[in-house]
């Protein structure tokens, strides 16, 4: 892990709401997840704030900022628009890549032009065959004299419609032993806008706006030199960004949950039933004060577990329970914030139906509470699972 | 060119109506829970003009704050807009200044800064809205000053400046040294980038007490009589018609009655 520089928290949360309240308000953020699309200019918007960036180090033209200060953006972003944090993460996580195993020809090449948001890249391992049983992955990718061909299927690929490259999870060798399947397994960035790669979107009913396709691989093909990271080893290059990415998706969680309280709360301060406002009442007012709770709770061990990263520390298990808990939380939040609301929670034009659906992906994604309990388990010293 | 940026913290002007509260007896603001304040609207207009001239011409930015700790805040965000120094006047002394006691300190510590071409301040304070700092205080530095701006250009040590008159604007040449205070016509002040607000997070922030200065908090000149919030009485009447045609007509009928058109 690179060294991170410190930055007040206070100033990067209000200036992230500030610029989302004038720049992109709620009316703005419905629009989009409506048309199932990012607005090209918010890509751009955010750019030019510098947050792509983020997790990128200052010797590639990054901010290099801690887990700690991304944590706090990704709830802001959440809380906004969670469709847009869920590509935010995945670029976040292709940057810490390209980073940390990219050669630097291909640091120059990608990493410039993805933190000006000139360029889009996707990130491509999960496959209609599975996603939680990563291992079983069967795109292949074969080395032809100076270039690779690619033979398979990705599916839920994030923004790879507007991609310049998919960084592409695929088996360039069999494993050795058998069993030991995570070996040649490799990663390669297939650049897309041609014939041997068709991309088609996936329309979703949450997070709609992330944009999401399916990837058929039909011969596409990447120069030798697109390997990113060493030869049958893309798995373990991986490995070590996977912490980031769970305590992040908690990040995510907290932002969706605190929307789903806010704007509940909100709510019932103002909808009156029987001459009082419903939120006079406890059955309304209690479940609001359990995912106030909940929420400062998931705060806390995302946050907790972010300088734990930062500390260089490798939390394997309180990441896997930060993004657990915290995805729980946010589906409680807002399934409260649903019957809070009733009727008008339903409605095409309350937030609270969008902050309900989206969080549906917060229980799956990247890893499924189910995997994430599996290594909880397993760090309990119990026999692994699966 | 050096540039001196005079910044005020203020309580959110989008604190909703229903969580403003004065002390009456004590006569102040109770500050709303929950909610805090905020770099007054102009003065980021004000800071981003600074920051649009360095970014023209180089120079150096330096932000005063007269204000609580708190205001160390509304500082750290000028600089993360891309403002080079900050100095806090912290003074308990001087916690309810009016007008001219805040002109007085804050020029005491521009002196304090150093040389400087221009100072430019917001063209009023959205709390209290008298809008007589920035005078007053080019007065006490004996410069010329101009208000409120909405464009401001430099061609060598002079200034060219938009200033705002009722319909229109007319175009000033004032000689630098000057203070401009600036109106939210000039500019849109620019969001701060993660790179802006890891520089505000490296920065420092000089923080000095009215004493540093040599000033002391005297010579008040407002008296403040009575501080309440004025009581808003709304009435709703129909106006109707046979046709929307004349539901028109009758209202501006009406509107015209009360005076309001
Ligand atoms: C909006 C969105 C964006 C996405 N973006 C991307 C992207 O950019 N790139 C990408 O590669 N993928 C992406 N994905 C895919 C996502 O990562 C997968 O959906 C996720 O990994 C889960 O895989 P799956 O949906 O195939 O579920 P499956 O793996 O089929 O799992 C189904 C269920 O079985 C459970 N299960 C499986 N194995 C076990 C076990 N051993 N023990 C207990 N329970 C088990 C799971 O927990 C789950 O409940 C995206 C998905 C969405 C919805």
């Amino acid at each position: 892990m690179a060294a991170t520089e410190p930055l007040d928290i206070d100033l990067l949360r209000r200036s992230a709401r500030e610029f989302f309240a004038h720049e992109y308000p709620p009316p703005r953020i419905r629009a989009m997840d409506e048309a199932q699309e990012l607005d090209p200019q918010l890509w751009r918007d955010i750019a030019a704030l510098g947050w792509l960036g983020l997790s990128i180090p200052q010797e590639y033209g990054g901010a290099g900022a801690s887990t700690v200060a991304a944590a706090v953006l990704m709830e802001e972003i959440a809380r906004a628009f969670a469709s847009l944090a869920v590509d935010y993460a995945l670029g976040g996580m292709i940057a810490r890549l390209l980073s940390d195993v990219g050669t630097p020809e291909q640091r120059v090449r990608w990493l410039t032009g993805f933190a000006a948001g000139e360029e889009i890249l996707s990130f491509g391992i999960s496959e209609p065959s599975g996603g939680t049983d990563a291992l079983a992955l069967t795109t292949r990718a074969r080395l032809n004299g100076d270039h690779w061909v690619v033979t398979g299927q990705k599916l839920w690929t994030s923004m790879a419609h507007k991609a310049s490259a998919i960084i592409t999870v695929a088996r360039t060798d069999d494993p050795d032993p058998p069993d030991r399947r995570a070996r040649g397994i490799s990663l390669i960035i297939v650049p897309t806008g041609q014939p041997g790669l068709s991309i088609s979107r996936v329309h979703l009913a949450g997070m709609r706006a992330a944009g999401t396709c399916l990837c058929y691989f039909d011969g596409a093909t990447a120069p030798a030199n697109h390997l990113l990271g060493p030869r049958g080893r893309g798995f373990h290059a991986m490995l070590g960004m996977l912490n980031v990415e769970r305590v992040l998706a908690g990040a995510i969680s907290v932002g969706i949950a605190r929307g789903a309280l806010e704007d509940a709360v909100a709510y019932a301060k103002d909808r009156h039933a029987f001459g009082r406002p419903i939120g006079a009442f406890q059955a309304i007012q209690h479940p609001l004060a359990e995912t106030a709770a909940e929420l400062e709770a998931a705060r806390l061990l995302v946050h907790h577990v972010a300088e734990r990263i930062d500390a260089g520390e490798q939390p394997t298990k309180e990441a896997a329970m930060a993004k657990l808990f915290a995805a729980e939380v946010a589906i409680r939040a807002t399934d409260r914030g649903m019957r809070t609301m009733a009727a008008h929670g339903l409605a095409a034009e309350s937030d609270m139906q969008r902050y309900f659906r989206d969080a549906r992906l917060q229980v799956f994604s990247p890893v499924s509470n189910e995997m994430a309990k599996n290594i909880v388990g397993e760090a309990l010293g119990m026999p692994r699972s699966y | 060119m050096n540039i001196i940026v005079c910044v005020k913290q203020v309580q959110d002007p989008e604190t909703p109506a229903s969580q403003f509260r004065v002390d009456e007896a004590a006569k102040k603001v109770i500050p709303p829970p929950g909610i805090p304040p905020t770099v007054n609207q102009y003065d980021a207009n004000a800071i981003e003009a600074a920051v649009q001239l360095k970014e023209q011409h180089g120079g150096r930015i330096t932000v005063i704050s007269l204000g609580k700790d708190t205001a160390r805040d509304a500082i750290k965000q000028a600089l993360s807009m891309g403002c080079d120094a900050g100095l806090l006047i912290d003074d308990p002394a001087f916690e309810d200044a009016d007008a001219y006691q805040t002109a007085n300190v804050l020029a005491a510590a521009i002196k304090s800064v150093g040389d400087y071409d221009l100072i430019l301040c917001g063209r009023q304070a959205s709390d209290w809205d008298q809008a007589q700092v920035p005078q007053g205080l080019a007065e006490l530095l004996g410069i010329p000053s101009v208000t409120p701006v909405a464009g401001i250009e430099v061609t060598g040590t002079t200034l060219r400046v938009k200033r705002l008159i009722e319909d229109g604007y007319e175009v000033l040449e004032v000689p630098m040294p000057a203070l401009l205070a600036v109106s939210n016509e000039a500019n849109q002040p620019r969001y701060p980038t993660l790179k802006g607000i890891m520089a505000a997070a490296r920065a420092k922030v000089d923080v000095k007490s009215a004493a540093d200065l040599g000033v002391n908090a005297v010579g008040r000149k407002v008296q403040l009589l009575r501080l309440y919030v004025p009581k808003v009485e709304s009435q709703i009447e129909w106006i109707t018609g046979e046709t929307p045609e004349e539901q028109a007509a009758n209202l501006a009928r009406r509107l015209r009655e009360e005076r309001v058109i």
